[in-house]
């Protein structure tokens, strides 16, 4: 039945989404930012059999992106330290925003879509302190900065929204950075956490390691249905240590930490990429471009195996397991029934695969 | 020999398996001069002449010298019926390694704390250096090949 206040929220739907949905842009599972063989960066959407949906040109080398979970609308935002993140048009290409982080703040690589779309959230630090900020975009005023939470963390880099749609886990890594570059200023004293934040700022719940792994910087995260979060970390004290890499927490319990057999887990390089939780949410998985492997683990956090393959980075849920993307241009499936490339483009994939839509 | 067949995701393409090696190759190279010779020079108030590798057994400028003679070598093996021309900038580079290498007097580089020494062991690290450039131009360019993408970004 078409009641009075329904046909006006739709209408209201309609006139604030005039573009077009993923359909039109050929339902892309995935974002992926890449250097194409000429030089030039693009982010390219790919569909589930890793076949090209759509390609738009990007200015510089991207990080994440994040995809609108209605409209065939992307951010793509920078490399650290950024100072502009684009929202683009995929059907068109068509720059819809630029934003630029206020005053004093500077982009850390990865943003999300929250309130079926309408939010966008931006890890951010400051750039003297490196303290960290979650940025508020209000994203129907055409990406207009509404205002900030701390991430109660220094350096926050990837993060994500619960399951519940009302919390973020932020990977707060640890690190102070200088402003100007990379330079990682405060090895000796960083203390990483995992927060769990509210959309007005509360703390719900913060997670730290052990001491002794304080210098294991919580970097990227994945999130089960069920709210299981796996985090993904990079050691920054001495190399040749055989420091866990992944890490598993569920709201108010202990995080389990997970590593392979010792030569395994040496040749990682003391250097997780990215993480990804299989299509069934059975398996999780971590890539090192500088080991060139991408080990499995069950959920409970089991060793499962090892797949090499050169500058492996990008991890997605694939229906039947995970996808890999990395910097030679492959796209390879891990399934139970083993590796399977999908294709060998001359791309350069960049760090991350974001999947579409959950 | 299996590359892109299916249970081989270790190499796509052989193109991917020429890429792994130049990237080792080059890698090595960019090793020897930040760790085998950036570690003793140090800063210019502070050279440390302990962190030279086999400083003890006098060893430190022969394992430079055999590190940029295997560069040399790999870098022919690679280029070898790829590149057109040989290697004429790749082989002027290995010559002025060995030119560096012959004027440094202490070869296990204890004697960095005198300027003059420094410098000598600094014009090494720049000929290693202006090596590792002449292979990126000479098979980097030609084969259309760059080294890891995402290797060494670290984000």
């Amino acid at each position: 039945m078409t009641t009075r206040r329904g046909f006006l929220a739709t209408l209201l739907a309609a006139g604030a989404a005039p573009r077009l949905g993923w359909a039109a842009v050929g339902n892309p599972a995935y974002l992926a930012a890449a250097r194409e063989a000429d030089g030039a960066f693009a982010m390219v959407g790919l569909a589930v059999d890793g076949t090209e949906a759509f390609r738009v040109p990007l200015p510089a080398r991207g990080h994440a992106g994040a995809g609108h979970p209605a409209r065939a609308e992307a951010v793509a935002f920078a490399r650290r330290p950024g100072a502009h993140a684009l929202a683009i048009d995929c059907a068109t290409g068509a720059v819809v925003a630029r934003l630029t982080p206020p005053e004093g703040r500077q982009f850390n690589g990865h943003g999300v879509f929250a309130e079926g779309g309408a939010v966008l959230f931006t890890s951010e630090q400051d750039r003297d302190t490196s303290n960290g900020v979650i940025g508020l975009w209000d994203v129907e005023a055409g990406y207009r900065r509404t205002g900030e939470l701390a991430s109660h963390g220094i350096g926050p880099h990837d993060l994500r929204l619960m399951p519940d749609g009302r919390t973020l886990v932020v990977a707060n890594g640890g690190i102070a950075t200088d402003p100007t570059d990379r330079t990682k200023l405060n090895l000796d004293s960083m203390r990483p956490n995992l927060a769990y934040i509210a959309f007005d700022g509360t703390l719900r719940e913060q997670v730290e390691l052990e001491p002794d792994l304080w210098r294991n910087s919580i970097r990227h995260l994945a999130v089960r249905a069920d709210g299981l979060v796996g985090f993904a970390m990079q050691w920054e004290g001495e190399p040749g240590a055989e420091t866990p890499l992944l890490g598993l927490h569920r709201r108010g319990g202990v995080p389990l930490l997970a590593s392979a057999p010792l030569a395994d887990e040496l040749a990682m390089q003391g250097y997780a990429g990215s993480i990804a939780f299989s299509g069934s949410g059975e398996e999780v998985a971590i890539t090192s471009p500088r080991g060139g492997r991408l080990h499995r683990f069950a959920a409970a956090g089991g060793f499962l195996g090892s797949v090499s393959r050169a500058d492996v980075c990008g991890l997605a849920a694939l229906p039947d397991g995970l996808l890999a993307s990395d910097g030679l241009g492959g796209l390879i499936a891990v399934t139970a029934g083993g590796v399977r490339p999908l294709a060998a483009t001359d791309h350069a994939w960049d760090n991350h695969l974001v999947r579409l839509r959950g | 020999m299996s590359a892109g067949e299916v249970g081989n995701a270790a190499y796509l393409t052989g193109d991917e398996a020429l890429r792994a090696i130049y990237t080792q190759l080059l890698a090595g190279l960019e090793w020897t001069a930040d760790k085998r010779l950036g570690r003793p020079i140090g800063t210019f108030d502070r050279p440390r002449p302990r962190m030279a590798e086999g400083w003890r057994s006098g060893r430190s400028l022969r394992n430079v010298v055999l590190a940029a003679e295997t560069a040399h070598d790999l870098a022919h093996a690679l280029a070898q019926g790829l590149v057109p021309g040989g290697l004429p900038r790749t082989d002027t580079a290995f010559a002025q390694v060995r030119a560096a290498a012959d004027r440094i007097t202490d070869p296990g580089f204890q004697d960095i704390e005198d300027p003059q020494a420094r410098l000598r062991v600094e014009i090494l690290q720049q000929a290693v250096r202006a090596m590792k450039d002449a292979i990126e131009a000479e098979i980097g360019t030609s084969l259309g090949i760059a080294a890891g993408f995402n290797s060494q970004d670290g984000d």
